[in-house]
């Protein structure tokens, strides 16, 4: 069976658990050998940020260490729109990975490519 | 209670589809769940098939038999579980999502030493392994969150 095109979307920052919830959903999918992406926006700009100090201080479980292991996943279409990124005055400089940069009429054609989209 | 569903009346179109409903939300809080249950049921009644429902993060508070409205008010819960009894619609949580917040079987219950079980009748833990082998079947996944 064809694989399907799933696009994981993720909208909240590490401190929130949908972070991870949606990080198991796209990893789980990959390993059944779905064409999985990931797509970073609003506050989930956040999960991309280098430096996770916050995150070991609340005793919540580092993203980075995932993120790393998405390559090996099959995960290579990382992807952040570029205006939560500019509303939060970060930039691509601040993310412990390289990000493919979505603009606002980016979205709608890589939507008509997708056969399902998973928002959290 | 499930009184405008009747499957007896259901009527079949050709072009029927294999659903999966998924439901991150919690009950109460809004109306995503109520939305999920009348979709559940009207695609039922139109002839598509429910593969499952797939209740994950906040969604697993749906199966707490320990939740109890007021009288006057419908009851989620319960209105699931008879949803279950009279469609064998199958209700699966993820095991993860469900254990982390508090919502277990008598099988965790005892492998974690807990003083008692809470899942709701009708309802079964599941994974999400078997949530996207679902998915991968499926003709559409219909997602209904906060």
């Amino acid at each position: 069976m064809k694989a399907k095109k799933i696009m994981v979307v993720s909208h909240t920052s590490s401190t929130h658990l949908s972070a991870q919830e949606s990080l198991d959903m796209a990893l789980t999918a990959a390993a059944f050998d779905q064409d999985v992406s990931l797509c970073f926006c609003d506050d989930g700009i956040y999960q991309l940020l280098t430096d996770q100090s916050l995150y070991q201080s609340l005793g919540m479980k580092e993203l980075n260490n995932i993120f790393y292991a998405l390559s090996d996943y099959g995960i290579n279409k990382v992807y952040a729109d570029q205006q939560s990124i500019a509303k939060r005055r970060l930039s691509t400089n601040d993310f412990s990975m390289d990000v493919h940069l979505l603009y606002l009429a980016d979205w709608k054609k890589l939507y008509r490519t997708l056969d399902i989209i998973l928002h959290f | 209670m499930v009184s405008h569903l009747s499957i007896n009346q259901c009527i079949v179109y050709n072009n029927t589809m294999k659903l999966l409903i998924m439901l991150t939300a919690m009950p109460y809080q809004n109306q995503a769940c109520d939305t999920a249950y009348h979709f559940a049921c009207t695609a039922l009644q139109k002839g598509h098939e429910i593969m499952q429902i797939f209740f994950y993060q906040d969604g697993v508070y749906n199966a707490s038999s320990l939740s109890v409205p007021p009288q006057d008010e419908r009851h989620i819960i319960q209105r699931w579980s008879e949803f279950n009894q009279q469609t064998s619609c199958c209700l699966s949580l993820c095991t993860a999502s469900a254990i982390r917040r508090g919502i277990i079987n008598e099988k965790e219950a005892k492998r974690y030493d807990m003083i008692g079980d809470n899942l709701a009748h009708g309802f079964k833990l599941g994974s999400l392994s078997q949530f996207i082998d679902a998915l991968v079947d499926a003709d559409r996944l219909i997602a209904f969150k906060n």
